[in-house]
């Protein structure tokens, strides 16, 4: 005979049995968030997907968005446009330090807000002076310029022949064919052995869940580009893929007050950007390391 | 040896390629000759000068800027422009030329090439100002006046948004 106090308990625990099973059956149903988790996790890479499985993906990063962060977005996946090789020139003798470019981009990124990440930091140096043992990211001066003070805007600079790239383990990043360095965020294992590699610090790591206030979520959105991140793995600039791939300009240069930024494609002789290579003193960040970035710096000329 | 070989006809020949090579790499080299056409975002509709000035002839000489005008700094040219620099008298929604027509304020930026040419070919050639919009197609940028206000041009200081949290000082180690 059995007592009644084991008896209770054994109905109790069939009951949570069934409750349990029941949950996840109704939440590993397609679309579900256990299934999505699933297959995300045996997703392949970017670069292997099918259309159909790069579809899936797209769909399940919608519905998570949605999830967890409350916000409908849309995902594409646009591919390099033919024909176009992206770069950027700034004006070094426009910039002033502002910062409008920095958040703009966080914005437009959907980068984390309570996070020191930031894909564009802006160095203050002394005038004359290219002591970047000196450059002061800090700085917060009631009013910019500082005299005695210049600014370099630092992103990615879509390295040629990018160390990351080289760095990364598991080829979770790569150079597109329009010249663009991206990371696949599920592929990616969050090692940050290409943070280390970088010369130019243009990699950040996630080590929060991006906290993106409601309703400032940038809902057009691209796989390899500013779609929500996880937490664990790395970002960069990706010249606003998002933007770019679709004829428009980045965020950065929109957001800039005084103009310093010009964007284009490298390819079409008749660009703004291939203009002022062709005419301005162009200098490339730590070029001597022989990364050969595609992001010119320029000086008015005198 | 080789040098006594080239006999006298030899090199004047070389001469002559010498003065072909020099000349042809003094010419100037058409970099934008080609310039792509643009549409001008930005620039000033109209102005109110003539609902006054369109019977009254504004005075030639300088002065202090007085009631009808409170408002209106005149800062140009760190303040020794008059209003006829670039305005013209009789017309005052026309604005001068270098060659001394009228301009619509649609192609104000003529009337700005008068004294900073410079500037304006490089903005014409989308190194100064800003392309809006779009990187390829149509292209359209930002009228002069869609950053610098014409009475008062200069360009003032801004105040510079956060900097980032510095890892040391961040809450979070707190």
């Amino acid at each position: 005979m059995v007592d009644r106090p084991r008896r209770k308990f054994l109905r109790q625990l069939g009951g949570a049995a069934l409750g349990v099973g029941g949950f996840l059956a109704a939440s590993s149903a397609p679309g579900g968030q256990v299934a999505d988790v699933l297959q995300e996790m045996l997703q392949k890479h970017y670069l292997r997907m099918s259309p159909e499985e790069l579809q899936e993906s797209l769909a399940r990063i919608e519905r998570a968005a949605l999830r967890e962060h409350g916000a409908a977005i849309l995902c594409s996946h646009a591919p390099p446009l033919p024909g176009v090789s992206f770069g950027m020139a700034l004006n070094l003798s426009r910039c002033v330090g502002a910062r409008d470019c920095v958040r703009a981009c966080v914005q437009e990124n959907n980068c984390g807000r309570h996070d020191t990440l930031e894909n564009i930091r802006v160095l203050s140096l002394p005038r004359g002076s290219w002591a970047l043992a000196e450059a002061d990211p800090y700085y917060n001066p009631p009013q910019v310029p500082e005299a005695g003070r210049w600014y370099l805007p630092v992103q990615c600079q879509q390295c040629d022949d990018p160390p990351c790239v080289q760095n990364c383990p598991v080829r979770a990043t790569w150079k597109e064919p329009d010249g663009v360095v991206v990371i696949d965020y599920d592929w990616c294992i969050g090692c940050r052995a290409c943070a280390v590699a970088c010369p130019y610090g243009a990699r950040h790591f996630n080590w929060q869940k991006p906290a993106i206030p409601h309703g400032e979520m940038t809902t057009e959105t691209h796989y390899l580009g500013n779609r929500p991140r996880p937490m664990g793995v790395m970002e960069k600039c990706t010249f606003c893929i998002q933007r770019t791939r679709n004829g428009l300009q980045p965020a950065c240069l929109e957001a800039c007050r005084t103009g310093a930024r010009i964007f284009g494609n490298l390819l079409d002789p008749a660009s703004e950007i291939r203009h002022i290579l062709a005419t301005r003193p162009i200098y490339r960040f730590k070029e001597d390391l022989g990364s050969k970035p595609r992001f010119f710096y320029f000086v008015d000329a005198a | 040896m080789l040098l006594h070989r080239t006999g006298k006809g030899g090199r004047w020949r070389n001469g002559i390629a010498l003065l072909l090579f020099l000349s042809l790499a003094a010419l100037p080299r058409p970099l934008w000759s080609e310039e792509s056409p643009f549409t001008v975002r930005g620039t000033v509709a109209k102005s109110q000068c003539r609902s006054c000035h369109g019977w009254r002839t504004p005075l030639a000489e300088q002065r202090p800027l007085g009631a009808p005008h409170a408002g209106l700094l005149l800062q140009h040219g760190k303040a020794a422009l008059w209003c006829l620099a670039c305005h013209i008298p009789e017309q005052p929604e026309l604005l001068r030329s270098s060659h001394g027509g009228g301009l619509p304020f649609s192609a104000a930026h003529e009337s700005c090439a008068v004294c900073h040419g410079r500037t304006v070919a490089s903005w014409r050639a989308g190194v100064h100002g800003k392309r809006l919009l779009r990187w390829s197609g149509e292209r359209v940028i930002q009228a002069c006046s869609g950053c610098h206000t014409a009475h008062a041009p200069a360009v003032l200081p801004l105040t510079p948004l956060p900097p980032p949290r510095h890892p040391d000082r961040s809450a979070d180690h707190g």
